[in-house]
């Protein structure tokens, strides 16, 4: 595999990847609702505060678009729909079909959410890539002990073992995708056919890798009560808490 | 004097001047080696029972006829043992009724004589299992974290969990290795990874399916020899193979598999010019007619 997934871990030793998994976990939250509720002032600090976090981790830009290009599709549609199905004054032109027309508050509202779409992708490409599945298992656990009535170890197996399989389809998927260009996949116009094309193969090859997983896990003993790696707080969490509660206060207020 | 309960069997060899005597009455064997040209006498008298059994083993997937049946054979410490068969055989169905992910229809497997689905944590700890697919059998983040992860599902303290991954992936020359991420591992590093993985847990049992599979040559003579020195340390091994080739010569014991069933058990030596009818390829220096039937793969 000459390229590596971003999304998946790997050893790095930079700030984010000493932090301690649950300040990790807690500043991703409190960022997605800041991200949320964000306009293009707070969208632009958001996302350039990620991408400097992107370079100090040693993600690449080129990297990411790759990796992201089928969500950019994805957010196409959105900006699409957004800018058609959003009530303006000011419309820009009308189709043929009467009804539907592109405002510009549809523009930018469409703009707006696809902004915020792309900074969460963003922020859960750092968060996966300087994650151990094995740690963030912890940290579901620890945020879930003091509720009642959640099974916080199965909850901490769940959330971990999506992680481990998230590599894994996305790889699954490029596997498949080359295996079709290489017998003249692009000669096939229609893209639903296209689509399907992939999708079964890469479900059922998913499907096959995950039994093949989920028995090396068993024959290792896996169980909910394993012994987890302890905590290691690295002294820059408190840096980290403050700045996603200003960000999200800012953000609130506005 | 052979009647399926007793054995015993002496080899005077004068050319070489080795006398050996084994007794093997299914649970005691006497072994007498008598080797004058470095003038050794050793005699091995091992009353030890078996670490794996398999009795009547049956299995046969539903809606198909195809399956494993009717299987049995016991494993003694320290063999290393080739289960061959082509594919589609039942290697791989056999295997995964040794440490308990499938659950024999008729039949039972022991490890020392407690049945394997009574207590499958105890079986999965003795019986360390390889898969033929390295890439989906690595389940940490790091080589590091891989090798941690069974003696971290096992509960032991964190001292003794580092001390155990530290020995083994020094043992395993990989301990320079140790922060990378697993998919940048070549094929042969990340059949060792898996390996460690497994003897991380101490089993008394490793099996391996496949283990040469999508091995390029560097690989698999890296696996040949780490393969050969656990068994020089007296690691109990059973490997599945289409291809008995490679692993021929260190084997003490070869079953063949044919068609769901149990066709052959024997010394590899004896069994070597029948294979070819069960589908597995004769190796060349026995096909070539070498006066040493079995060499080793590389030499
Ligand atoms: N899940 C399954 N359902 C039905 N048939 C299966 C299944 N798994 C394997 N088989 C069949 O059982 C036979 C033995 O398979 P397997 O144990 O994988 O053989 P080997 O490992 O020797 O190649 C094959 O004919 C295979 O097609
Ligand atoms: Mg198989």
């Amino acid at each position: 595999m000459a390229q590596l997934n971003p999304l998946l871990y790997r050893f790095g030793t930079s700030v984010l990847f000493n932090l301690d998994v649950r300040c990790k976990v807690a500043s991703v939250c409190l960022m997605s609702i800041a991200v949320a509720q964000a306009d293009f002032t707070a969208l632009a600090f958001i996302t350039s505060l990620l991408f400097i976090f992107l370079h100090i981790s040693g993600l690449t830009l080129s990297e990411l678009a790759h990796d992201l290009r089928y969500f950019f599709v994805f957010l196409g549609v959105i900006f699409i729909v957004r800018s058609i199905v959003t009530p303006g004054t000011s419309n820009l032109f009308t189709f043929f079909i009467p009804g539907i027309t592109v405002s510009m508050e549809g523009i930018i509202d469409g703009a707006k959410i696809c902004w915020r779409f792309m900074a969460v992708m963003i922020m859960g490409t750092l968060f996966s890539a300087t994650i151990r599945p094995s740690d963030l298992k912890g940290a579901v656990e620890w945020f879930l002990k003091p509720l009642p009535f959640i099974p916080e170890k199965r909850a901490g197996v769940m959330v971990s073992l999506f992680i481990r399989f998230l590599p894994l389809i996305l790889q699954k998927a490029g596997e498949v995708s080359d295996a079709r260009k290489a017998r003249c996949v692009h000669l096939q116009k229609s893209p639903f056919k296209r689509m399907a094309g992939v999708g079964i193969p890469v479900l059922e090859k998913i499907f096959r890798s995950a039994d093949t997983l989920a028995a090396a896990m068993e024959s290792r003993c896996y169980s909910d009560e394993r012994r987890e790696k302890p905590f290691h707080p690295s002294g820059n969490e408190p840096y980290f808490y403050t700045i996603s509660i200003v960000i999200l206060i800012i953000t609130v207020i506005y | 004097m052979d009647s399926s309960k007793n054995i015993f069997e002496v080899n005077l060899d004068s050319s070489e001047n080795i006398l050996e005597v084994n007794l093997d009455s299914s649970e005691n064997i006497l072994e007498v080696n008598l080797d004058s040209s470095k003038n050794i006498l050793e005699v091995n008298l091992d009353s030890s029972e078996n670490i794996l059994e398999v009795k009547n083993l049956s299995h046969v997937y539903k809606g198909s006829v195809r399956g494993i049946k009717d299987i049995s054979f016991a494993l003694k410490p320290g063999e290393f043992v080739i289960v061959a068969g082509q594919n589609g055989s039942g290697k791989s169905t056999l295997f995964r009724h040794l440490n308990g992910l499938m659950r024999p229809q008729s039949g039972e497997v022991l490890i020392h004589g407690k049945a394997v689905i009574k207590d499958i944590s105890y079986a999965r700890q003795k019986v360390g299992m390889i898969f033929q697919d390295a890439d989906c059998q690595i389940v940490g983040e790091t080589v590091y974290d891989d090798v941690a992860f069974g003696p971290e599902n096992l509960n032991l303290p964190r001292h003794e969990i580092e001390k155990r991954v530290e020995d083994i992936l020094t043992r395993l020359n990989m301990w320079h290795l140790k922060d990378q991420t697993p998919a940048t591992l070549s094929g042969g590093e990340k059949r060792r990874l898996a390996i460690a993985g497994i003897l991380a847990m101490n089993p008394e049992v490793i099996v391996m399916d496949e283990p040469f599979s999508n091995l390029d040559y560097p690989g698999t003579l890296d696996l040949l020899s780490l393969i050969q020195s656990l068994h020089e340390s007296g690691q109990t091994l059973l490997i599945a193979t289409h291809d008995i080739e490679k692993v021929i010569y260190y084997a003490t014991r070869m079953i063949i598999i044919h068609e769901g069933r149990l066709a052959a058990d024997d010394k590899p030596d004896k069994l070597l010019k029948t294979v070819e009818k069960f589908g597995i390829r004769e190796p060349c220096a026995s096909k070539l007619g070498s006066s040493k039937a079995i060499l080793p793969w590389h030499s």
